[in-house]
């Protein structure tokens, strides 16, 4: 139970440390995560034991996830006059995410565990935990994965649209929510409210798409 | 209380969708017919304070699914090469497919 105020602790305090440097990068997750990774391995606490003591916290992702239906339709107003180019975006990214990634991973040797968590690399932690284990994936290797495509696509992910000639704030804003979910969203914001607005909506439908291709997509690379 | 409520309602429709068409988890279920039955005229409203603040708190729910990182500390360092370069590369083509529609 202390494990659980320690995890609640470390997040509220990684949320004050994140408004005071206003930087995407030191996204409360990834600085939170990285500090509990920091006190298990110094105290020795095992990983499932940590795990049990959250137990209550990640039940909360399940109706989370539900909630992202709302977030969804108070979304879709700010797209609707690009739907077209939106759709085909967030479609063909997740479709090349959860095909390309694994396929990349396999063809440099990685382990088959982390070749499957690869595959939801671009889907929103709380729909990453349900649905990877549908695919003989653990989510205790997915979701680092997905924090880690998060922060580098925030990173990465402007400079590298502009060279590629993509320079409007909405389809910034679309790559980064579809590639990087959450935390690409914090970074799109930086860009503009039109491009917050299309990379929240990104990210959820990104996850939604994603559960519905997985199906039909994964089974194809001998992941289903 | 409705708010709460009617999140868990649509959480249950979805794990019945889930138990009968399979496809999806029941949450992810729950996600589409929420949206479905907003966009069908059920008032946004109703889902308040539940759903702003789900999501809100979101991000500190998957925390503890991200400390399974420490498992990382335990493979072989070709293994964690070739899955942290896949995650590169793989994050680059997913930017540009998702991006390169709005080219101009």
């Amino acid at each position: 139970m202390s494990l659980l105020f320690l995890t609640l602790a470390v997040y509220l305090l990684a949320e004050a440390l994140y408004r005071r440097l206003k930087h995407p990068l030191a996204n409360p997750v990834a600085l939170a995560v990285l500090a509990l990774v920091v006190f298990l391995r110094l105290t020795g606490v095992s990983y499932a034991e940590f795990r049990d003591a959250n137990a209550p916290l990640i039940w909360l992702l399940k109706p989370a996830v539900v909630a992202l239906g709302y977030a969804l339709y108070r979304g879709w107003g700010a797209i609707k006059e690009r739907a077209g180019p939106f759709l085909l975006g967030v479609g063909l990214g997740s479709a090349v995410s959860l095909v390309l990634t694994p396929l990349l991973a396999r063809a440099l040797g990685a382990p088959e565990p982390l070749v499957r968590a690869l595959a939801f690399k671009s889907v929103t932690s709380g729909i990453t935990v349900e649905l990877a284990p549908r695919y003989g994936a653990d989510p205790a290797l997915a979701v680092p994965l997905v924090i880690l495509t998060g922060v580098l696509g925030a990173a990465l992910g402007v400079p590298f649209l502009r060279a590629l000639g993509v320079r409007r704030p909405f389809f910034l804003g679309t790559a980064l929510g579809t590639t990087s979910h959450g935390i690409g969203t914090a970074r799109a914001a930086e860009e503009g409210p039109e491009a917050f607005a299309a990379a929240a909506l990104a990210m959820a439908l990104a996850g939604l798409i994603s559960g519905l291709f997985a199906p039909l997509l994964l089974p194809l690379i001998g992941l289903g | 209380m409705a708010s709460v409520f009617l999140i868990l309602l649509f959480w249950l429709l979805g794990e019945g969708m889930s138990r009968v068409l399979g496809l999806m988890p029941g949450s992810l279920w729950g996600m589409a017919l929420l949206f479905l039955g907003l966009a069908a005229g059920l008032e946004p409203r109703h889902l308040r304070p539940a759903a702003p603040l789900l999501l809100r708190w979101m991000p500190l729910f998957f925390v503890p699914v991200g400390v399974g990182a420490v498992a990382f500390f335990d493979l072989p360092a070709r293994a964690l090469f070739a899955t942290l370069a896949a995650l590169c590369w793989g994050t680059l083509f997913t930017l540009a497919a998702s991006g390169v529609w709005g080219r101009r």
